[in-house]
């Protein structure tokens, strides 16, 4: 019984973090990708920077 | 903003109505493995490997000299500039910017609809040139169905009909070979041409073209047994 409870545990604590990734926003693999999808479905393009530049 | 923005339930439902590019040089959060592939830890839709990649081709575009990060710039389709901000901002704070320019771009494909459609009319494609003749009206007809009155959606809606009306012509012609092959005698391979159009094109205006064709050659065909 107490194996199969520390089996679990474990499988909790691996499992957790896949749970918990919730929704996640699809991002372009590539400058060039991103124009022609935009181009492709009239839609507005959104670029955010993360490092200072 | 990585994760009180970009994992917001909002703004990933909201971001599906526009392109998202993430630039950033940094690599240091490290990989995660997805499907076999090294993916990137903090948005495992993508690989470092494309955020850096992002970073160097679009940063010149829009900042000149040093600029402050986190920063976000929203621009049209082509790519020119509609505004910018350095600095972070709140999930609604960028919904709002988008919606701004949405306006400013026009009515515009959700990717769900975009997906679906890429899917639809690039399977409708393949099926035909494979000659999967119902796969492929089926590919074109559900598109056709789902968006047609989606006005975002018209060169698509269009894309769809031309392979429709591809499939259409041919079928047309079929029905011609098979009333050459009843005027010949040969029932069988007539109605062999019409089944396969009342089959492929279920439901379609062409399908009750066949069903008359079919009863044509079906009376022929009585009466040349009657002679």
């Amino acid at each position: 019984m107490r194996t199969l409870s520390l089996i679990a545990a474990a499988f909790a604590l691996t499992a957790l973090p896949a749970l918990a990734k919730g929704p996640e926003c699809k991002w372009a693999k590539s400058w060039e990708a991103a124009l022609e999808e935009a181009k492709a479905r009239n839609v507005p393009i959104m670029v955010t920077f993360h490092k200072d530049g | 903003m990585d994760s009180s923005v970009y994992a917001n339930k909002d703004f990933v439902a909201a971001s599906k109505r526009w392109v998202n590019v993430y630039c950033s040089k940094d690599t240091s959060h490290g990989t995660e493995r997805v499907n076999d592939q090294e993916m990137c830890k903090l948005h495992s839709t993508i690989k470092c490997e494309d955020h850096v990649s992002c970073n160097s081709e679009a940063g010149g575009k829009y900042f000149k000299g040093t600029f402050g990060a986190p920063a976000t710039v929203w621009c049209m389709p082509d790519g020119k500039e509609i505004g910018q901000k350095q600095g972070g901002m709140a999930s609604k704070q960028v919904i709002e910017k988008m919606a701004e320019a949405e306006k400013a771009v026009g009515p515009g494909l959700d990717s769900d609809s975009y997906e679906f459609l890429l899917e639809k009319i690039g399977g409708g494609d393949k099926a035909a040139n494979d000659g999967k003749v119902k796969e492929a009206v089926e590919a074109y007809s559900a598109a056709l169905k789902a968006m047609g009155r989606n006005p975002a959606a018209k060169s698509w809606v269009e894309k769809a009909q031309k392979g429709l009306d591809r499939q259409v012509e041919l079928a047309k012609s079929r029905i011609e070979d098979a009333m050459k092959a009843k005027d010949e005698g040969d029932f069988a391979k007539a109605k062999e041409l019409l089944k396969a159009i009342q089959t492929d094109f279920k439901g379609q205006p062409v399908a009750k073209e066949a069903d008359k064709a079919m009863s044509d050659v079906s009376a022929a065909e009585k009466t040349a047994g009657k002679k």
